[in-house]
Parts: structure tokens; C-alpha cells; sequence
């Protein structure tokens, strides 16, 4: 954890949070972690069911889910939280938790519209910083026909090299010929410097 | 072009930043420290029950194991290392990973059977009393097991 982040300080105690794991013991863990954040409200779930109750009937501030249930259904729940339904609740950040993991599952997960996925075993420092970074972001949220969820793009470095992007407002990294004269300084301080204006 | 809508919904969470009552990184940290603590010996039994099951899982499994073995092998390991490591259980932690290596693997070869009951073994013997030592040597077999 950053100096940044140990400084920081929040208040979690009005929040409400949806926690979604795959065992009794995993949500006990989950929940301890939490209730040491000073979080009071808490909707447990065990499947994919109750987690789709408590979202429907409760206003969420984020969701912490691992959606490897052996009920199944955890992957089908978070697609349908983030595009299936008129709920506010479809644009709370998404905390993914996931155990022994394969790389099919981060793309699985991330694709879902996750904010951010966090390597079980859960260390309270690890969690600790993600809410933080949660509570700072100014992600655009993104809705396309593939995908519902925070942008996936952290940096604008425009498209790959030979692409035109797939966005409307993506830039070609190749720069085109000046349509006016440089400016000079003192036209770029004029600018800047405040001036009295006569009326 | 893909059509893209962007906006900017309402983030609940900053209003907690730096709010009435709000507490540090370090105050928080030092709760849940102290939370875990408090379900560690109970919650360590869950894992030994947990490891028992897998004892008995191997002595009843087809061989080569099922799909449906496999992942029930994989399922209960994978909660013995997420467990144990929230606990700091480093060695059991990560011979219930090799354990789910070990099962995950694709066209996985014979005499997985045997792996996966010198897994439970191990498992069960890490949670016993040893040498730093021991436990890293235990571990190190099983990874070569798991990934040859």
C-alpha cells in the first residue's frame, strides 16, 4: 500500500455492500475484513439467487464478488447486474474475487465489467487500496453492444498502429500538417494573463 | 464503428472519502487484523474438515478421475488455499494451489490419483507441527508433481 493510500481516510459506516462468495468460511473471511473498514451493511450471498435478490431490492455502493460458485451462475449474475436490468445498481463498482485462477478467467472477468479483480487469499491491505482507488476514479462508464462496465482503457495512447479505432472519437497517431501558424509566446500569455475588461 | 455511449454515473463512494468519522488505512487495517484474528482457530478447523474431505474424495474417485472429479477435487482445494492463506498458512496455502495446478491441468497424465493422494497427504501433515525447513521441501515436491 502506497503512503497515499495509508493517509487516506474514509467512512464507510453508511455504506451497503453486496458480498457474493463461494463458501460459508470465504464470506465469513470477506465479511471480517470489512467489518474492520467500519462497512455495517452487508447483503451476504451464497448463490447466484440471493445475490440477484439483494440487488434487485437494495441501494448498493459496491459489490465484492467471487463468481466461481459451485452453484454456478456467479458469471451469468454480474453480466446481467451490469446490462439486464433498469436498477441504479447497474453502475456500482464491481470488486471480482477469484481463487486458483487461468488467464481465460481474468479476460472472462474483466469482460464482465468488473472495476477491478483481486487474487484470493484476501489481504485486508489489498482490499483496503482497491476501494480507495474505486472511491477516487472518474472512469467513463462504457455502454456498447459488447460490452457494459467501467472503461477497460486506463491510458489513451490512441489505437494500435494500422488501426482507425473503434471509437468515434479515436485519434490515428499520425499527426496531420498545421491548419494555422505556431503561435507565438506572447500570444499564448495573452491568453493566460488576466485582463480588465472595460464595459 | 461500434456504437459507444460514455458517461459518468454517480460514484456513491467519494462522498465517504475524507467524510465525518472516516478512519485511516492504518486504523482499518489494524481492525481487520484484528477481526481475522478472531475467526482464525475456527475457521483453520473448517480447512482441517476441509482437508479430511479431501482424504476421503481420493479414496472413493475413479482413475484416472472424472471431469466432474476433477472439479470437485479443484473446488475444495480452492478453498483450502484461499482459506489458509487469508490465515497466513503459507505452506498449506501453497500446496492446496499446487493441488489445483495439478487438477486444472489440461489432458492431465496418469497416476493423477496418486498425486492428488500425496496432496491430501501433505496437506494434512503441513498442518501439523515442523521446521520451516520441512514444510518448504514438502512443498517443492509437490510443484514438481504438479507441474513437471
Amino acid at each position: 500500500m502506497t503512503a497515499a493510500d495509508s493517509d487516506a481516510r474514509i467512512n464507510l459506516g453508511k455504506t451497503s455492500a453486496l458480498l457474493l462468495e463461494s463458501s460459508a468460511h470465504g464470506l465469513d473471511i470477506l465479511a471480517q475484513i470489512l467489518l474492520g473498514f467500519g462497512v455495517r451493511t452487508f447483503h451476504r450471498c451464497l448463490t447466484a439467487e440471493e445475490a440477484r435478490i439483494a440487488f434487485d431490492r437494495s441501494a448498493l455502493d459496491f459489490i465484492i464478488a467471487d463468481p466461481n460458485l459451485p452453484t454456478g451462475g456467479g458469471h451469468e449474475f454480474l453480466k446481467w447486474a451490469r446490462r439486464n436490468t433498469p436498477s441504479p445498481n447497474r453502475h456500482t463498482p464491481i470488486i471480482l474475487t477469484t481463487g486458483h485462477v487461468q488467464m481465460s478467467d481474468v479476460r472472462r472477468a474483466r469482460d464482465i465489467g468488473a472495476n477491478f479483480i483481486v487474487a484470493k487469499p484476501l489481504q485486508p491491505g489489498v482490499l483496503w487500496q482497491r476501494i480507495l482507488w474505486i472511491a477516487r476514479e472518474n472512469r467513463a462508464f462504457v455502454e456498447s453492444d459488447n460490452y457494459v462496465g467501467p472503461d477497460r482503457r486506463f491510458r489513451n495512447l490512441g489505437p494500435p498502429p494500422g488501426m482507425t479505432g473503434r471509437r468515434e472519437g479515436d485519434l490515428g497517431l499520425e499527426v496531420g500538417a498545421a491548419l494555422a501558424p505556431n503561435m507565438s509566446d506572447t500570444e499564448l500569455s495573452a491568453m493566460f494573463k488576466p485582463m480588465k475588461v472595460a464595459l | 464503428m461500434t456504437d459507444v455511449k460514455l458517461h459518468y454515473p454517480k460514484n456513491t463512494l467519494r462522498k465517504t472519502l475524507n467524510a465525518p468519522g472516516a478512519i485511516s488505512g492504518i486504523e482499518a487495517l489494524r481492525s481487520a487484523a484484528k477481526n481475522l484474528d478472531s475467526i482464525a482457530e475456527f475457521s483453520m478447523q473448517a480447512v482441517d474438515r476441509k482437508i479430511a474431505a479431501l482424504e476421503e474424495m481420493v479414496a472413493e474417485c475413479s482413475d484416472p478421475p472424472s471431469a466432474e472429479e476433477r472439479a470437485a477435487f479443484h473446488r475444495l482445494a480452492n478453498e483450502i488455499f484461499t482459506e489458509s492463506g487469508a490465515f497466513g498458512h503459507e505452506a498449506c496455502s501453497q500446496a492446496a494451489h499446487s493441488l489445483c495446478d495439478l487438477v486444472a491441468a489440461e489432458g492431465a497424465k496418469g497416476r493423477q490419483v496418486e498425486a492428488i493422494a500425496v496432496h491430501a497427504a501433505s496437506l494434512k501433515a503441513l498442518r501439523g507441527h515442523g521446521a520451516p525447513e520441512m514444510r518448504n521441501a514438502i512443498v517443492d515436491g509437490l510443484r514438481k508433481l504438479s507441474r513437471p
